[in-house]
């Protein structure tokens, strides 16, 4: 539900709270008040309004509470006067799902577009302008969540009959659905035709800029009846959502009112019947006897008589001596329980303390014996090595269709079984390890399973576990509980727990697990080393597994031993193929063995890379040191540089290279083992020629400003939503980051409000020299694909965590200036958000 | 079959799974003993027959059962050379589920304070998941939960703790204190953030003079043990048809620090489930006088919380598939 401050105003003239005060008020006292947001000028409030509040799926219902708590006055409308008339309106009611009906006629009248604030207002309530006399329907549903309908009378005529449908077999609503009518439906007709749902206006009678006369009417039925319509019909309108809750007849007469004054106001015309007022039996709220004292022994804090008899008087409510009477609005209100809750919500929730816990009261155990059997079976089964799973309960496929048990309503259309036996279940967990390359998986589930012998069904609960190693898999099922009715399958062994014997008592065991989300292939690596002499094997696996970072490393066995001769076998997860071979062949001192890209870096050849001492030097002095020559392009090694090379995202720069007799372009410039390459067709420099280099400095100025706003970005990012991972950054003139995870579209201005405080806020922005280790110690994670051949370097920000980043940037955020989002996009499991810095 | 023969087989046995062998080849359902039975009938003496096999069938029984104990004294620590031959790993220990190990956090705060963990089926009439917790047919209730229900008439898949509660306080009296966790259903379509299947956490008091006090405090003494001392979470107003009056724990999102961002929806705090006063009429239902007695019921669910506890980021992961565990 929308609430616009400004119309719940219109109730509470004296209503003066801050919005971020009336959301957290208004979530205290039950209606939950997720957010707020300026739209249009307007301040919009984003509820959530529980069933048994019907009242409050309107501003006057809300502004009733809200009146309650701030005790300030709750402001009418004043009251229409009617004008005299004779004539008296021909409806028929033939039905008693029928609470109350009021209707009046109306002519002369002159419809058109809505007036801009109605258009507004039904904008920010999600509901489409249709023309001035049906906007003014809705905005008094809104207003007071009474649904109403207007009816023209030029294609209706006058004779509406309110009945259960006995004649039709489709109806078409007011948006041309066609609908299905059995006899349960409740609807408005005339004796010629059908007309509407209790919910649903029909096509036949709507109105339109051509309507002159109207029959104005509003009404509430029996809930359960609307409601049983609506779900048979499959059909919610913002009608159906109110009228299938408790609403209160007694507010129809000034919700009327104000809907005729609106109509009256907006579109003219003249009243030309009576009102008509069909109300049988007139609700009676009930009395209740309460016990004034019951707030303070319920909630277990003192709340005088006095403030309990206060909020209830405000709440409308009618006290003579111990016997109180709710208001008509709350016909939720029906038992002493519910006036204490009404009296706690607006004395406070917050004022009952939250330290005063029970304290331990010795009780006899009730525990059921099959818990303790569990538990202890789930620690045995720990400790002989087996991983705990879950699985689904639904299958597809049963391995017995005779004794079966079918849902009658499931989540797709093939997982409709209960599950017979839990191997069925495991048998899918395996495929799923097959899958990602699990090593030796061995594991187990304790859960429920189903079965049907006539219309016997039981329910029992079964131990299934896995392992490859058959041997060890019967050694195991003895260990953890020995018994003849294990079964046997692949390597599956099952058996139902319900009758085994129980232990009396069991005090589960902690322990501390490390789970893990696989989300790509486990690689699995052997790697064959002599070593000089025999070691201890354990030593020597652990030896190797610290060579290796945990974050890749899943495994590490030894598979063969020949003498001094070692073969072991290694998984890695959660890395790429590439990384994963560099990772093995460095752990085992092997690079040198294989043709590798990795080539080792020669300090006498390397060059010095000016830019990183200095990332605002755009000149610089150099020496030939090489000329290398592919494919027609000459590329110059200078002992130092300052063009910085594409790389991380950011593009390299261009520039000129000149001396005497030279002034060359350099446009493309590439970094490969400690060299910088500058790419130049002209081939009369020589090595050992003195030159003389200037970058572009325009072009790297606005490409370090995006660079550093990129990482700006990703700091305020991880902020708002640690959970992102990042994926990808890229800072050329179309420039945006990628991560795993969701970033909300409606969150650009709360991300461009934080990056315009942090730029504001000029905070320093350093980029260093550092080493693995100091990086892991700071940085909120280390991508794993870091290239091992060069010196690390990082950034760091202000205060925010330092990152693994070799570009060049701005010295301090003030220099970034000012950042646009232009774009949040969210695929599957990737947000792509882009940005501009203007 | 003389029994000395068979002592000697038991004897020869080095570990369990030999003794099984030997325990199958016996007293199996198709074992050796179990086939001299079926001779009974052309016995010469069939009391007589029946009494000495008996007596068998019981001796060797007791010799296995002998055996397996000494066989158990031996070290039963996982050691790695004897589980495969040609493979030599670290030992390796098991893992308990997330959620496992989330309801155990859970299970120890409340035996702490005297509580019994209770139980029961997934299968449950839609008296207790429903009628009984004051929901009756047409409720509009109903559809805050979309319910699976089972080809057999008024079965479903329990779709809330509260059906086990409503099973507990129409067996047991007062002073009850109970605690469960359990497995909850919905008709949902799954997805990266949606399941049919998720887990709940319940607590259930019922006792003279509970108040509202007593709840509040004893939430907050279970976010606290197990979010950490330093969780801030408010406890309003909440409506649920079987409490009165209801109060709705929320946490101040761990994120943003109650800023908002895109994990609380902006509110900057995150619902942590229902609890209040148990009703009136719930109370009546089950045979209790609510003038003499009142309790209190909480309920939360478990799946989000352990997901962001194990950076687990899609739902689909707790149920299978995708989840493993790094042998140590």
């Amino acid at each position: 539900m929308k609430l616009i401050y400004s119309y719940l105003q219109k109730f509470l003239p004296d209503l003066n709270v801050e919005p971020q005060k009336l959301r957290d008020d208004l979530t205290m006292i039950g209606h939950f008040t997720n957010f707020y947001e300026k739209i249009d000028n307007e301040i919009v409030f984003d509820l959530d309004i529980k069933i048994n509040r019907g009242d409050c799926l309107g501003y006057y219902g809300l502004a009733n509470d809200l009146s309650v708590l701030y005790n300030i006055p709750l402001v009418l409308p004043q009251n229409f006067s009617y004008p005299a008339s004779n004539c008296s309106l021909p409806i028929q009611v033939t039905t008693d799902n029928v609470t109350r009906i009021m209707a009046v006629k109306i002519v002369h009248l002159k419809n058109s577009t809505s007036p801009q604030w109605l258009q507004t207002f039904l904008k920010l309530h999600g509901v489409n302008s249709i023309n001035t006399l049906v906007d003014l329907t809705n905005y008094v549903m809104f207003m007071y969540s009474i649904p109403n309908h207007a009816f023209d009378t030029a294609k209706s005529n006058d004779n509406l009959i309110w009945e259960m449908n006995s004649k039709y077999s489709e109806f078409t609503s007011l948006d041309g659905t066609v609908l299905k009518l059995d006899p349960s439906i409740l609807m408005i007709n005339n004796p010629q035709r059908p007309l509407s749902l209790s919910f649903w206006g029909g096509e036949d009678c709507a109105i339109d800029n051509q309507t002159t006369s109207t029959i104005i009417e509003m009404a509430i039925y029996k809930p359960t009846t609307v409601r049983q319509n609506s779900r048979g019909l499959k059909s919610v309108t913002e009608a159906s959502i109110r009228l299938e809750k408790q609403l209160d007849p007694d507010l129809i007469p000034t919700a009327l009112d104000h809907l005729v004054k609106l109509i009256n106001e907006n579109c003219g015309g003249q009243i030309t019947s009576q009102v008509f007022d069909y109300y049988p039996n007139p609700i009676t709220p009930p009395t209740i006897e309460f016990n004034l004292d019951l707030p303070s022994i319920m909630s277990g804090i003192n709340i005088p008589q006095d403030v309990s008899l206060d909020i209830l008087k405000r709440l409308g409510c009618t006290i003579r001596g111990k016997f109180i009477t709710p208001p008509s609005l709350r016909l939720d209100i029906t038992q002493e329980e519910d006036l204490v809750e009404e009296v706690v919500r607006f004395y406070g929730y917050n004022k009952i303390p939250i330290n005063e816990p029970l304290t331990l009261k010795q009780l006899p155990d009730i525990t059921p014996k099959e818990i303790y059997q569990i538990e202890e079976l789930k620690d045995k089964l720990v400790a002989l090595g087996y991983d705990e799973i879950l699985s689904w309960p639904i299958i597809s496929k049963p391995s017995n269709p005779k004794t079966v048990v079918t849902t009658q309503n499931s989540i797709n259309s093939e997982s409709i079984y209960l599950r017979q036996s839990m191997t069925q279940s495991l048998r899918g967990q395996l495929d799923q390890y097959t899958r990602y390359n699990l090593p030796r998986p061995q594991f187990f589930e304790i859960g429920e399973v189903f079965s049907k012998e006539g219309d016997k069904i039981t329910e029992q609960t079964s131990l299934a576990l896995y392992n490859q190693d058959s041997d060890q898999l019967h050694t195991d099922t003895l260990r953890c509980l020995s018994s003849e009715n294990w079964l046997f399958q692949d390597n599956f062994a099952e058996i139902i727990l319900d009758n085994l014997p129980k232990p009396e008592s069991y005090i589960p065991q902690t322990i501390n697990n490390e789970a893990i989300e696989l989300t790509s292939q486990i690689i699995t690596l052997d790697a064959n080393i002599t070593l000089p002499q025999k070691r201890d094997h354990q030593e020597l696996i652990r030896e190797y597994r610290s060579k290796i970072s945990e974050n890749i490393l899943w495994s590490m066995d030894i598979v063969d031993i020949f003498n001094n001769k070692y073969t072991f076998r290694v998984s890695y997860y959660n890395c790429t193929d590439k990384l994963a071979k560099s990772t093995h062949l460095s752990a085992f001192g092997l690079l040198d063995q294989t043709k590798t890209t990795t080539i080792a870096i020669d300090p006498n050849t390397e060059t010095k890379l000016l830019y990183y001492d200095d990332m605002y030097q755009t000149t610089a002095k150099a020496q030939i040191i090489d000329i290398r020559k592919v494919n027609n392009q000459n590329y110059l090694i200078l002992d130092q540089t300052v063009f910085f090379p594409e790389g991380g995202g950011q593009p390299g720069d261009q520039g000129t290279i000149s001396n005497s007799s030279n002034n060359l372009k350099i446009k493309v410039i590439l970094y490969k083992d400690g060299q910088i390459l500058h790419a130049t067709s002209n081939n009369t420099l020589s090595i050992g020629d003195q030159i003389d280099l200037k970058i572009d400095w325009n072009r790297r100025y606005k490409y370090m400003k995006i660079h550093s706003a990129g990482h700006l970005l990703h700091e305020i990012l991880m902020e708002v939503d640690s959970t992102l991972v990042p994926l990808k950054g890229y800072h050329h003139d179309e420039s945006y980051l990628i991560y795993s995870g969701y970033i909300d579209p409606k969150s650009i201005s709360q991300i461009e409000s934080k990056l315009s405080t942090a730029i504001t806020a000029d905070l320093p922005i350093i980029c260093d020299y550092t080493d693995l280790e100091t990086l892991k110690k700071d940085a909120r994670s280390v991508p794993q694909n870091l290239p091992l051949h060069k010196k690390l370097r990082r950034l760091k920000i202000g205060n925010f965590p330092s990152m693994a980043d070799g570009g060049v940037q701005v010295k301090s955020t003030e220099e970034i200036g000012q950042v646009k989002i232009t774009a949040i996009e969210n695929t599957q499991n990737q947000c792509k958000i882009s940005y501009q810095v203007l | 079959m003389d029994l000395n023969t068979i002592k000697i087989e038991v004897n020869d046995c080095q570990n369990q799974s030999d003794l099984e062998a030997v325990r199958i080849k016996y007293l199996g359902r198709q074992g050796l003993i179990n086939q001299e039975f079926s001779k009974i009938k052309t016995a010469t003496d069939p009391k007589k027959f029946g009494l000495e096999l008996n007596k068998l069938k019981n001796n060797v029984e007791g010799i296995i059962k002998n055996k397996l104990s000494t066989i158990r004294t031996l070290p039963t620590k996982y050691l790695p050379e004897k589980r495969e031959k040609n493979i030599i790993s670290l030992p390796k220990i098991g893992h308990l589920h997330p959620i496992t190990q989330t309801e155990r956090e859970l299970n120890e705060v409340f035996r702490k304070l005297g509580f019994s963990i209770y139980g029961g089926p997934e299968l449950v009439t839609d008296e207790y998941n429903f009628r009984r917790l004051n929901v009756p047919v047409n409720h509009p209730a109903r559809d805050m939960q979309d319910t699976i229900y089972i080809k057999e008439p008024e079965l479903l898949l329990q779709t809330q703790g509260s059906a086990i509660e409503s099973q507990l306080l129409a067996s047991h009296k007062p002073p009850i204190r109970c605690a469960f966790p359990c497995k909850v259903f919905r008709n949902e379509k799954v997805t990266k953030s949606n399941h049919f299947v998720f887990h709940h956490y319940q607590a259930v008091v019922v006792d003279k003079g509970i108040t509202m006090k007593d709840l509040i405090g004893t939430m907050d003494l279970m976010f606290k043990t197990i979010y950490g001392p330093n969780v801030i979470v408010r406890y309003r107003c909440k409506y649920y048809p079987e409490i009165e009056p209801g109060v709705g724990p929320d946490m101040q999102c761990f994120n943003c620090k109650g800023t908002g961002c895109a994990l609380c929806k902006y509110a900057g705090w995150i619902e942590m489930g229902g609890s209040g006063m148990i009703h009136p009429k719930v109370l009546e239902m089950a045979g209790i006088d609510h003038h003499v007695y009142s309790g209190f019921a909480f309920g939360m669910g478990l799946d989000r919380w352990t997901m962001a506890q194990k950076n687990i980021k899609d739902i689909r992961t707790l149920m299978g598939g995708n989840l493993a565990y790094k042998p140590n």
